[in-house]
């Protein structure tokens, strides 16, 4: 005997069952289909972090050419006792 | 970014570094120049990236972090290409002039890098939740950082320049290994890093801004080189009495 799950008419409901939520599940945020687990939407605000990498950036020229400039041929005088 | 890209900004600096060397006339003027115009376009880049650029669709401002944190990485790996160059260059030709340009080009490349991982850090706060994960690409950035960083403490613990020379060389091209390896790793593994921009998946406006912050930071990577370079040969001069141009060659029994 057949399952009762196999056969034809209750497959075709199941089918049409699952068709009818999928249609009504709403459609994911992102263009590209991204999971619906994934967290959607736009940040908002940010201007901190934003305003301390760009810190970090001119910090880390600015400190580096300063390191060059200290360390330079000549900056540094002898020794007091290094003289002829 | 075509994939080209990289390999152009690496061709531009390389030719910076051997017009410089290459040619005498330069020298006095050539990286006085570029950073004077690299201080007038990091000007111009901090209006670009904080005015001028649209918000990123998702990120919305925060992602203009991207103008500062892409070029640090990129003068990164930069940098250590032309110290590998160097390394290979040493070993097969020994002289303290390569010697000098790959530690000055590693020191570079680990001040870049360190400043892009920050930067990176801070970035990754407002959109994973998090300042660090054990991601592979941020895994594999900070095991070629750490290497290049040991590269360095290499040179300044060992005293005979001879041996520091082709020591390092040789662990410049054991450290540069992992270099593909973390410009790869978006792509071999599932990471939390996004991939590579490409020109379709990045604004007109936010390439041009991208790009302008590359070049910003290569006209200060040659400026660095040169003088880093200059601070490497005078060690160079004080640790041997009269420098010769070239290590003691060895000679085939």
């Amino acid at each position: 005997m057949k399952p009762f799950l196999l056969s034809r008419p209750v497959l075709l409901l199941s089918l049409w069952a699952a068709r009818a939520l999928a249609e009504e599940a709403p459609a994911p945020v992102h263009p590209a289909g991204i999971e619906k687990a994934v967290p959607s939407g736009v940040i908002e605000g940010g201007w901190g972090y934003v305003y301390a990498a760009y810190t970090v950036a001119l910090a880390g020229l600015v400190f580096y050419a300063l390191s060059l400039w200290t360390r330079r041929p000549g900056a540094q005088p002898p020794p007091p006792g290094d003289t002829p | 970014m075509p994939f080209w890209s990289p390999l152009a900004l690496l061709a531009v600096a390389l030719g910076l570094v051997i017009t410089h060397f290459a040619v005498p006339t330069t020298r006095a003027w050539m990286w006085k120049a570029s950073a004077v115009v690299g201080l007038g376009a990091l000007a111009l880049l901090l209006y670009l990236g904080l005015i001028w650029a649209p918000p990123e669709a998702f990120m919305s401002d925060v992602g203009r972090i991207l103008y500062v944190h892409v070029p640090f990485v990129w003068m990164c790996m930069i940098a250590f290409t032309l110290n590998v160059g160097c390394a290979i260059a040493y070993l097969m030709k020994k002289s303290w002039r390569t010697d000098a340009l790959a530690e000055s080009t590693a020191e570079i490349g680990v001040m870049f890098g360190a400043g892009g991982v920050l930067m990176g850090s801070i970035w990754a706060r407002p959109t994973w939740g998090v300042w660090w994960d054990w991601d592979p690409r941020l895994i594999s950035t900070a095991v070629m950082l750490l290497s290049y960083v040991g590269y360095l403490a290499f040179r300044s613990f060992t005293e005979d320049p001879e041996r520091r020379a082709t020591w390092s060389a040789a662990a410049s091209i054991l450290g540069y290994v992992s270099l593909p390896i973390v410009w790869f790793s978006v792509r071999w593994w599932n990471s939390l890093h996004q991939v590579q921009s490409t020109s379709q998946s990045l604004d007109s406006q936010m390439r041009i801004v991208m790009w302008w912050g590359t070049v910003t930071m290569l006209f200060f990577l040659f400026a660095f080189v040169v003088k880093r370079y200059e601070i490497a040969r005078s060690r160079q001069s004080s640790a041997l009495e009269a420098p010769p141009e070239a290590p003691r060659q060895e000679v085939a029994a």
